[in-house]
């Protein structure tokens, strides 16, 4: 059953040369309860311009009027591009291949005269369809400027040298690139073909494939995640480049997918690269003349004395006893020797950081080795108690015998220097854990090290003598010698310290397998 | 008989400035330290001071500041020993009035020179 219409205003274009079934319409329409605002024409010209002039909801046209027949009528219609209801009244002798053919020109219902009562229901249901109609439209239009701004955005960002990506899982398949940007494209040197359909990780290096994946499922899924993330794209002919990427979930093709903005920053990581190599640079530049300000400083203490105790020697004016002659030699004597110290120190640890300290390294029991500066630590320890701890079967070391022997006794002088006098210094020697190394170290029961200064034992002009006691002793390089040392057998040493309670220093060397021996 | 007080963290160069100052005929007392140094100037009264500007605990600086502040002390004329080249800190010091430098390693000569002018001047 079809709803009766209550009052509806309609405007209908009626093609008919009949005044009689004009009115008949008229009235049909009315008793249907539509209020009809009705234009009878007759002509062509008047249909063109009734057409461009007014808005209507409905042409109902006689079949065949004198003057301008429902076939060209609809003709008008359709190269004109105008979708309106159009019903076919018409004599009850039309023939059914006369109606087909109306049906076919793009008429959309037709009623028989006598069979009048159809005109009502055939109209609302031709509203009906026309709204439908011009919603779909509609939709189609707002659909296409969806996609036409959608790709204005895409192609913006390209020229703003921003690649995007549309990522999103497809049936058995993850992560699959659905839409790439001509800015992305650009960067991995490849064409659109190549890259849609294909799976996103063909694209990255394989290291960053887990970090890529782990920030893409939390995206999709709306999970806590970083704001971007850095990984390196494979591009074409095995080059790669550094990116950043953005991501945020959308709806792509009616489905869950991930946009990504990407960006390329090899400029930014190489621009930062270079301004670390130019501060490395700088660094080295400025320990270098501090080097030379330190050395220069330190060698003028000992110059001094022995420059002062070479003119008293050479005084006219006074006469010196004998024994005040050796007194002044003597002096001379031990600090020409800390003047050597010195210099060699600074030729020592320049050759460490030229990476050419000469080493001649030959196959030595760690006894063997301490021995060979036993006499000079019971020296150094002689206001100390010295104890010597070597674990049993120590495997042999393949070391320049010297130069270990001189971290041992640049060590043992620090322990003796920061421990109180009658206190013990420790050596001991014995296998790491794991027995890849033997580890020496030297303990004292000092004042100890704080954590902060723990970092810093080792670097090269730290002197913590400076700190303990405000007066320098020393080059400050002795333990940077010690590390550069160790380091070229490579080796390691360390600090373990607590304030209060004393120092252990720590180096280990790599023991020589009796395989390699026999090489 | 003219009383130097040199106060110089260094024992050799304590040493080899005592032997010949002492030699020339000058009362000298050594200290290593700026505290030292401060306690001798006001019980030992030197008529000259020889001072080491890198010593343990309180510098030359900070001797010869508390120097030129007190009144029983400011009269007494420095010669500065130096291991560093000839800075700004060096003209502040000369501006501040201190009379004359040594600059390590120094001539022997230099500091018997200076020594003795120095005191001629003060009588």
């Amino acid at each position: 059953m079809t709803r009766k219409a209550a009052d509806l205003p309609i405007k209908v274009l009626l093609i008919e040369d009949s005044l009689d079934d004009a009115e008949l319409i008229v009235h049909e329409l009315s008793r249907g309860g539509y209020v009809p605002a009705v234009e009878r024409i007759e002509t062509r010209e008047e249909m063109k311009q009734m057409l461009g002039s007014r808005q209507w909801d409905v042409i109902i046209s006689d079949y065949k009027p004198l003057h301008l027949s429902a076939m060209e009528a609809l003709r008008f219609l359709q190269k004109n591009n105008l979708d309106l209801p159009f019903i076919i009244l018409s004599s009850s002798d039309i023939g059914e291949d006369m109606i087909v053919e109306v049906l076919k020109a793009g008429a959309h219902d037709y009623v028989l005269k006598n069979r009048i009562w159809r005109l009502v229901p055939a109209v609302t249901r031709e509203l009906k369809d026309a709204a439908h109609r011009k919603e779909a439209k509609n939709a189609e239009a707002a659909l296409n400027e969806e996609h036409a701004h959608h790709r204005i955005l895409m192609e913006t960002a390209a020229k703003a040298g921003i690649g995007i990506a549309i990522i999103r899982d497809i049936k058995e398949q993850e992560m699959v690139v659905v839409y790439i940007n001509s800015r992305l494209l650009e960067m991995l040197g490849y064409k659109e073909k190549h890259v849609v359909g294909k799976l996103v990780l063909d694209f990255i290096v394989p290291e960053h494939h887990a970090i890529f994946h782990d920030y893409y499922r939390a995206k999709l899924n709306g999970q806590a995640s970083r704001d971007n993330i850095e990984v390196t794209l494979k591009c074409k002919d095995d080059t790669f480049r550094p990116v950043a990427v953005v991501a945020s979930r959308t709806i792509y093709q009616g489905g869950n997918a991930i946009v990504t903005y990407v960006n390329d920053i090899s400029e930014l990581l190489e621009a930062g690269r270079r301004e670390r190599e130019l501060k490395a640079l700088q660094e080295i530049d400025s320990l270098r003349s501090q080097l030379i300000a330190n050395v220069s400083h330190e060698l003028r203490t000992p110059l001094t004395s022995i420059k002062g105790f070479v003119s008293t020697l050479l005084r006219k004016d006074i006469e010196w006893s004998e024994e005040e002659k050796t007194d002044f030699l003597q002096t001379i004597a031990l600090e020409t020797e800390r003047l050597t110290a010195l210099i060699n120190d600074t030729l020592d640890i320049s050759r460490i950081e030229a990476g050419t300290l000469s080493m001649k390294r030959g196959y030595y029991t760690v006894n063997t080795i301490i021995d060979s500066v036993r006499n000079i630590l019971f020296d150094l320890t002689s206001g100390h108690l010295m104890e010597i701890k070597i674990a049993k079967d120590l495997p042999l070391l393949f070391v320049d015998k010297s130069r270990i022997g001189q971290v041992l006794i640049n060590l043992t002088e620090n322990a003796v220097k920061y421990s109180p006098r009658g206190t013990t210094v420790t050596l001991n020697a014995q296998m790491s854990e794991e027995g890849r190394y033997i580890v020496i170290s030297i303990n004292d029961q000092g004042t100890g090290i704080s954590p902060e200064l723990q970092e810093k034992v080792f670097d090269r002009f730290f002197q913590a003598d400076m700190i303990v006691s405000g007066k320098k002793s020393g080059t400050g390089l002795g333990l940077s010698i010690c590390r550069g040392i160790i380091e070229a057998h490579g080796g390691s040493i360390w600090v373990k310290s607590k304030l209060g309670t004393g120092s252990t220093f720590n180096f280990s060397i790599p023991v020589t397998l009796m395989e390699e021996l026999y090489e | 008989m003219n009383k130097v007080l040199v106060i110089e963290d260094e024992l050799s160069i304590q040493k080899v400035i005592k032997t010949n100052l002492s030699a020339n005929g000058y009362t000298v007392i050594c200290v290593s330290s700026g505290e030292e140094g401060m306690e001798s100037l006001l019980s030992d009264k030197p008529d000259l001071v020889l001072l080491d500007l890198l010593m343990p605990g309180i510098s030359g600086w900070e001797v010869f500041s508390k120097m030129k502040e007190d009144a029983r002390l400011s009269h007494i004329p420095v010669i500065v020993i130096t291991a560093s080249g000839w800075g700004d800190g060096l003209k502040k010091l000369r501006d501040m009035g201190v009379q004359d430098f040594l600059s390590k390693p120094f001539e022997l000569n230099e500091l018997l020179q200076k020594v003795e002018k120095i005191l001629k001047e003060q009588k």
